[in-house]
């Protein structure tokens, strides 16, 4: 007399059980089942989706791996048990997992909802698995538990190949930023093979966000198709970040899937400090308001100030552990130079306001902040401190604010100090009168006693001076930005 | 009380990213209970446009990072808590509270932090007065803010009491606030960093003539930037509560 019974647990796994009378073993006769779709794990086993894994291997694209066993001789709460251990140790089953319990006064097997369908006494051939499509590549354990104790162990190995696998790229492998001045990617090579000679269909999509959600918004998929075994070259440019990768085929009407996941990541030797320097030189001479006589090389200061000079760093050397990389599996990528303190609000070289190509293209974020300091942006921070030096010497009418009458201009060096304090954000404040006080320079009436006059601020008896506004009551941060000596300023770093 | 208040932050949030600004006059709206509902119906755009308003003619655009409507003090009277960048990177140094007179009149007090962002972190009723305490990342002066993350920052919360309308600097008067939430989380901090040292004390410095000397030197140097940074923060606030620095407590 044989029974069968079905049940659905969650989604993705069914039991299906066999009343076996007369037998006497616990649990024995087990081992190892693949199956390439959800159907053929839920629906009955039919060559060539399910078969017995006479050699322990499972393929990447096999849906689930499940252990047949025969179970006799129950008592009371018997309790089993069904844990997959993946390679990293991680055990699939070890929360939420499948198990059933054994009732002798109903004679029937409980799972966790408390439901049954499963009941009579004798032999029981058990089949349970979990869904392992797109899983580790390794050495796993498949397990049953008997009250508390491992009963059955049985290895297997997970490999690709089979009838679909990618062979390129791997999981975790990583791409560099090395192409075309350090901002696109090596060639990312696509490969997969297929028993049945099919086709296959790729689709890699990528994922960045700094440490703090800043960033993106992702790139659309990429899709594309290849024969089996042939090679398809992908290159990504401006963009880096987690990629997953799914490749899929139809054989014999089942659809297949492998997964990898791969990265791209900054160059690993960085930008030469040189390719920097004579860019950032060439960049601020030539941007609309640099200034004839002023610093050729200051962007190189700001670029040390802000970043040390990185564009991209590794998390073993204090930028954010993207993906925990680096904490589950100590793969140190580098990754775009994040701001602390905020999950990477501003970014990279110049450290300017967060986006994708500022984070991933490091001649986007060198021109974005030179363009912001003095080219393109309006007021950029060159006119805005002439604009603001103009309201300090000639005066402003509407608030009115009073001039410093006989006050020079400032020098070309000067001037691109006070917008050095603009790029830096520091020490402002919520109105004009006060910003005007807030500059790398204040004006001070030397050996004279200031007198106002209908015209502006005269200094009787001596002179208007320029002096460097460090004292309490000016901006004593923003200096130490442009000219600091520890830690050194901008102008103490120039390369 | 605090608990509805923050929902209220939150619907701001919320709005900002899911309807189009409304046209309503921030300006002209009286900022109480009987307009919360109007206030928080403009977005991002049009308090940013508000504020660049109250700059009194300055130039200079400030770009609103977070912002929400506070009933501040629990009198049904709302301010505008603003974080602002003035240098267009995204550093979010300042706080500003806006409070609407009466007469319409707008009044702005002007907090300086270092790197304020979540707002519902930074507005709390610490001692459950009914009024609201403004926690702020500050900068331990002269080092100034460091945006290079190779050169930590001495960062620590200041405690902003509002007094007679104003918010003052509070720290000494909230040591439980410090003792809980804040000295635990930075000595666990300094630990990791002094094991963090501890397993190279002395880091390879590379030659001036390395193409990537200042990378490698900056990199090098981090750890134990990182660890004397913490615990020039952790002295910092040592000091504000009156205990000596360095030593047990």
């Amino acid at each position: 007399m044989t029974r069968t019974f079905t049940i659905a647990i969650a989604a993705v796994l069914t039991i299906c059980m066999q009343a076996q009378y007369g037998q006497s073993a616990s649990i024995n006769n087990s081992r190892l089942m693949r199956f390439q779709t959800a159907s053929d794990f839920n629906f009955g086993c039919s060559a060539p989706g399910c078969e017995t894994m006479t050699d322990a291997i499972a393929y990447t694209s096999d849906y689930s791996v499940g252990v047949v066993s025969a179970v006799c001789q129950m008592v009371d709460q018997d309790f089993l048990e069904w844990k997959f251990v993946r390679p990293d140790g991680s055990v699939i089953g070890q929360v939420d997992g499948i198990w059933f319990r054994w009732d002798a006064a109903t004679q029937c097997w409980f799972d966790v909802n408390g439901n049954t369908g499963a009941c009579g006494g004798g032999c029981w051939t058990f089949l349970e698995g979990y869904r392992t499509n797109c899983d580790e590549t390794g050495a796993w354990t498949a397990q049953v538990w008997d009250n508390g104790s491992v009963a059955v162990s049985l290895p297997f190995t997970m490999t690709r190949g089979g009838p679909l696998g990618i062979t390129s790229p791997t999981d975790n492998q990583l791409f560099q930023l090395t192409q075309q001045n350090y901002i696109a990617s090596d060639t990312v090579p696509f490969t997969g093979t297929t028993d049945s000679g099919s086709s296959i269909n790729w689709t890699a999509t990528l994922h960045y966000l700094t440490s703090g959600g800043y960033g993106g918004p992702d790139p659309a998929a990429r899709t594309f198709t290849t024969a089996s075994g042939a090679e398809h070259d992908e290159t990504y440019q401006s963009i880096g970040g987690q990629l997953r990768v799914t490749a899929r085929t139809t054989a014999n009407g089942r659809t297949l899937q492998d997964c990898v996941t791969f990265y791209v990541e900054g160059p690993e030797t960085g930008i030469p400090n040189p390719t920097i320097t004579t860019r950032l030189d060439t960049l601020y001479p030539q941007s609309q308001s640099s200034p004839s006589g002023g610093t050729p090389n200051l962007m190189t200061g700001v670029a040390m100030h802000e970043s040390s000079y990185h564009q991209f760093l590794r998390p073993s050397e204090g930028d954010a552990d993207l993906f925990n990389l680096y904490s589950t599996l100590g793969i140190a990528a580098k990754w775009p130079y994040e701001s602390q303190g905020n999950g990477g609000r501003y970014i990279g070289l110049m450290m300017v306001q967060t986006t994708n190509p500022d984070a991933w293209n490091w001649l986007t974020n060198t021109t974005d902040a030179i363009n912001l300091f003095s080219g393109t942006v309006s007021p950029n921070k060159m006119s805005l401190a002439i604009t603001y030096e103009n309201y300090i010497i000639n005066g402003v009418r509407n608030p009115k604010i009073p001039g410093h009458i006989g006050l020079r201009s400032l020098t070309s060096v000067q001037r691109e100090n006070n917008a050095l304090v603009l790029y830096s954000g520091i020490g402002m404040v919520s109105d004009l009168a006060t910003t005007l006080t807030r500059l790398y320079y204040a004006p001070v009436c030397s050996s004279g006693v200031v007198v106002s006059t209908n015209k502006g601020l005269e200094c009787h008896g001596g002179s208007w001076n320029w002096v460097v506004n460090d004292q309490p009551s000016g901006n004593p941060d923003a200096v130490n930005y442009v000219s600091g000596t520890s830690p050194p300023g901008v102008r103490n770093q120039l390369q | 009380m605090e608990m509805l208040k923050f929902l209220a932050i939150y619907a701001v949030l919320v709005l900002t990213a899911s309807h189009e600004a409304l046209a309503v006059d921030l300006r002209g709206v009286p900022w109480n209970e009987s307009s919360i509902e109007a206030l928080r119906t403009p977005d991002k755009s049009s308090v940013e446009a508000l504020v660049n308003e109250l700059r009194n003619g300055d130039p200079q655009h400030a770009y609103v990072g977070e912002f929400a409507w506070v009933d501040l003090a629990s009198d049904d009277q709302y301010h505008l808590v603003a974080t602002e960048d003035l240098s267009g990177r995204a550093h979010f140094y300042y706080l500003a509270i806006y409070t609407r007179s009466d007469a319409g009149d707008i009044a702005v007090q002007w907090i300086e932090g270092d790197e304020i962002t979540d707002l519902s972190k930074v507005i709390r009723d610490l001692d459950g007065d009914g009024k609201d305490e403004l926690i702020v990342p500050s900068y331990l002066h002269p080092q100034g803010p460091q945006v290079n993350p190779l050169q930590p920052t001495v960062r620590w919360p200041k405690v902003y009491s509002l007094r007679d309308g104003r918010y003052v600097d509070a720290s000494t008067e909230f040591p439980k606030f410090y003792d809980e939430e804040v000295l635990p989380k930075l000595e666990n901090e300094i630990e990791r960093a002094r094991q963090k040292v501890a397993t190279n004390p002395n880091p390879a410095i590379p030659s001036p003539g390395d193409p990537y000397f200042a990378q490698r030197e900056a990199e090098a140097r981090y750890p134990q930037r990182l660890l004397e940074a913490l615990e020039m923060s952790r002295d910092q606030i040592l000091q504000v509560l009156g205990r000596k620095a360095g030593h047990e407590r």
